[in-house]
């Protein structure tokens, strides 16, 4: 499959064969990104896992991908001078998906490598250049290194840098817009006269919209249309003092990224739910336990934690040294995950994705980002639902064999899911005086839907509530 | 009145950037002139 956002760039391209990551590159930039592969500052930047590792692949390898149908096909019309194998990125994510906490961090990544490349520069400065291993993030596209040229101050992705990192957690901190809002309908980011039309006149004048936002939209409402002569590249005869221009650049940049930082404690519906759910001391020490058990006995690679929260089971499944994909609607929710995925040092890849409305497939003929679903479909092999499954039933009004249907196309073994009933106080908080339309739902029913495709391998029922957690076992899995 | 059919949007980053530019390479002078007087102050001085 011929990799999503890979065809922007006329230098090479990507695509997935057969498990592995390979990058296709022309001619015209084959010997640089060579050079660049082979410099001090990308060794130390891979050692670092601050850059994806890449090798170029040897004649012999190269004869033998040359003999596949699907490799030929993927190439055909190209100039593929040489081939490189990039390792595998578990799961990939989009800005869209991230809270502003990981793309604050990618934008850190980048302008580290912007600054510390030696030789070599960023040609581009956008999101999509990064993925993230865990909550670590990893700069994945090495096409977009350049040599820099002598005496050239200027740093031509400034602008993009500003609008697809700056702007954006901008807009993030002081209007509450989601990064979901901005970039599933701005690939490119925001545009600085798009920022100015929410801006009220105070805030225009004040630091740092003044120079991000109102300072860049007078000058090109006011000034000379632009020639194509303001993109051309004019170096200076003194190269200290270019350097010297684009250090206090890059400086400036790190000073405003610092200060959108978003901040720890952020309060939102759900990120207190730690501290004020149903359960007791006792009760919740006993849900900790199932679940603890059942990733001992499960053992799994990869889990997927539906409805997360601020992340509490998906440490336990990191810890027993599972990969972890958590997800949450709430963006402030996910912001703690990472949080503490980062300060743990956690295997967890925290999302903000709404269960109920996954991000679809987006981009260029709908192919350039897949959807949710389509990267989340058999990629795990346990899947937690915990006090999520009557949030589906009663606030999104999905039906029970739907829910069970979707967790079986997500794990590709276990379950652990917990059982609402309708007379729990959360549930009839959540129906709204809707009461009635659950009447039939009970343990019985949960359990005749749970058998279409699972085996229920134990449950426990927590004193003196109306909650049951499961453990399910899919029944056609590998075995 | 005049109609611009299409005026390329967020180049005033750019023209931001080339302003800020120029003004560091003042700065730039200005620093070297400093440093240029201190190596000279502390060379005199050590003299002394």
């Amino acid at each position: 499959m011929a990799l999503a956002a890979s065809f922007r760039d006329p230098a090479g391209f990507c695509f997935a064969l057969d498990g592995r990551i390979l990058r296709v590159v022309g001619s015209a930039s084959a010997a640089e990104l060579e050079a660049f592969l082979g410099s001090s500052a990308a060794a130390e930047l891979t050692s670092r896992h601050q850059l994806i590792d890449t090798r170029k692949l040897d004649a012999a390898e190269l004869i033998q991908l040359r003999g596949q149908a699907e490799f030929q096909e993927l190439t055909a019309g190209a100039d593929p001078a040489a081939v490189f194998e990039h390792d595998r990125v578990v799961f990939p994510s989009y800005p869209y998906e991230w809270p502003p906490e990981m793309l604050h961090a990618a934008g850190m990544l980048t302008l580290d490598l912007a600054q510390v490349s030696g030789e070599f520069g960023l040609k581009d400065a956008t999101p999509g250049n990064v993925l993230f291993r865990g909550a670590e993030p990893v700069f994945v596209d090495v096409l977009s290194f350049e040599r820099r040229v002598a005496g050239d101050a200027v740093w031509k992705p400034c602008a993009q840098f500003v609008r697809t990192f700056l702007l954006p957690l901008l807009a993030a901190h002081h209007w509450g817009l989601r990064l979901a809002d901005i970039f599933t309908t701005h690939r490119d980011g925001l545009e600085p006269e798009e920022v100015y039309r929410l801006c009220g006149p105070v805030k225009k004048i004040l630091p740092p919209l003044l120079t991000l936002v109102s300072l860049p939209v007078w000058l090109a409402r006011n000034g000379q249309r632009p020639g194509a002569s303001l993109y051309q590249t004019a170096p200076l005869a003194d190269a200290e003092k270019a350097r010297f221009i684009l250090q206090s650049l890059f400086n400036r940049l790190r000073r405003t990224l610092v200060r959108l930082e978003p901040p720890a404690q952020k309060n939102s519906v759900w990120s207190d739910y730690m501290r004020t759910h149903s359960y007791t001391e006792g009760t919740f020490a006993k849900k900790q336990e199932f679940v603890r058990a059942a990733l001992q006995e499960i053992q799994p690679a990869r889990v997927l934690d539906m409805g997360a929260n601020t992340g509490h089971f998906s440490a336990l499944a990191a810890e027993a040294g599972a990969q972890v994909v958590a997800i949450d609607s709430d963006a402030a929710c996910v912001g703690a995950i990472w949080r503490l995925a980062r300060d743990r040092k956690l295997n967890i890849l925290p999302l903000v994705v709404d269960i109920a409305r996954p991000s679809a497939s987006l981009g260029w003929r709908n192919r350039e980002c897949p959807g949710f679903l389509s990267r989340a479909t058999g990629a795990f092999d346990a899947v937690f639902m915990l006090a999520v499954l009557h949030h589906l039933l009663v606030a999104e009004r999905v039906p029970l064999n739907e829910v069970m249907e979707l967790a079986a196309e997500l794990t590709t073994d276990a379950l652990i899911i917990e059982f609402v009933a309708p007379e729990d106080e959360m549930f009839r908080r959540l129906t709204r005086g809707r009461d009635h339309l659950f009447t039939g739902l009970n343990r019985t029913v949960f359990e005749t839907a749970c058998h279409r495709r699972f085996e229920i391998q134990r449950s426990i029922h927590f004193a003196d509530t109306h909650r049951w957690l499961y453990l399910l076992r899919k029944k056609e899995r590998a075995r | 009145m005049t109609f611009l059919a299409y005026i390329d949007p967020g180049s005033g980053l750019l023209v931001w950037q080339l302003v800020v530019a120029a003004f560091v390479g003042c700065m730039f002078y200005i620093k070297k002139t400093r440093d240029f007087l201190g190596k000279l102050g502390r060379k005199i001085f050590r003299r002394d």
